[in-house]
């Protein structure tokens, strides 16, 4: 079975309250830095076994429907490709 | 009769919830359990206790609520039983369903334990037959996530089926001015599922169990809950 290694890129949604950007943020600029709109996400990243490009896909956006992701609060985007 | 409290690696309130419970209603069987073969088949009261239950990794509750312990507790539920869940084990329950909303970060961007004041908001749940809508309770709060997040529709729905337990109050029940702690939604700090006989609440009910502390405030909720689970009888 071929394997695939994915991606996934967990960022809250606009509008939604980021106090860990918002503290970091903070901290750059204290440091001198004009850093402004600061976001702090996740990086997740996972292999799985699948037929195809398109199961493998599919599955890992299962996952993302089923845990990974908090769809009330957060969006991803995903990157996905052969190993 | 059989309250369990269940405990994931990093739940560390279960202790002081299991004093509490003993305390609250005598002769009642009180067991922490262990979530890993857990079983609530005998229980007619769950606990879901305050810590970090899997290191909160991914999101606060997140992997707790998708653990095979929580299919234990949908058929506690589903049978009549009361569940509560407190500060991480009401974060568990909204990640697992059982209760809407999500939790994010303090506003206040640091991790808060102090103790707030809290009106009731419905009494008509059996955690809250001690008490009447608009009583003021003092209980301890402490966390970092625990800004509770529901949308307008949610909290319009929750409202109107009574399912507000508590709201942070000032300390006459006052809402106007600055006391929300976290940044919840419309200073939600507990919330009831479908029929009342499931409680999630930020604060800590079994932290302020002890007339020597001069808290008493959550033994009352722990009692009312578990005397309405001994009345619920043939569980």
């Amino acid at each position: 079975m071929p394997e695939y290694r994915a991606q996934l890129g967990v960022r809250l949604r606009s509008g939604v309250l980021d106090p860990a950007g918002q503290a970091v943020g903070h901290a750059l600029r204290d440091l001198g830095f004009s850093a402004r709109d600061v976001a702090v996400g996740k990086l997740i990243e996972l292999t799985v076994d699948a037929a195809s490009l398109e199961l493998a896909e599919a599955e890992v956006r299962r996952m993302a429907a089923e845990l990974l992701v908090n769809p009330v609060l957060e969006d991803f985007d995903l990157e996905i490709a052969p190993r | 009769m059989r309250a369990d409290i269940l405990v994931f690696p990093g739940s560390n309130c279960d202790v002081d919830t299991e004093i509490a419970l003993r305390e609250a209603l005598p002769g009642w069987q009180v067991t922490r359990q262990w979530h890993d073969g857990a079983d609530l088949s005998g229980s007619q009261f769950c606990v879901l206790p305050g810590g970090f239950a899997h290191g909160d990794y991914l999101r606060a509750g997140a992997l707790a609520a998708r653990s095979p312990a929580i299919e234990g507790v949908r058929a506690l539920i589903a049978r009549g039983g009361l569940v509560l869940g407190i500060c991480n084990g009401f974060q568990v329950l909204v990640e697992a369903g059982i209760l809407p909303g999500a939790f994010q970060a303090n506003t206040v961007q640091h991790f808060i334990c102090r103790d707030v004041a809290l009106r009731v908001e419905r009494a008509a749940s059996p955690f809250l037959d001690a008490f009447a809508a608009g009583d003021v309770l003092t209980l301890p709060i402490a966390h970092q996530e625990g800004n509770y997040r529901l949308t307008e529709d949610e909290y319009r729905r929750l409202k109107d089926e009574g399912r507000i337990a508590f709201t942070y109050c000032g300390p006459h029940g006052e809402t106007a001015g600055d006391y929300n702690p976290n940044g919840s939604y419309a200073s939600v700090a507990g919330v009831l599922a479908e029929g009342g006989r499931v409680l999630g609440m930020m604060p800590h009910p079994e932290r302020a169990a002890w007339p020597a502390i001069g808290r008493t405030d959550g033994l009352r909720i722990l009692a009312a809950g578990l005397m309405a689970a001994m009345q619920g009888g043939t569980l």
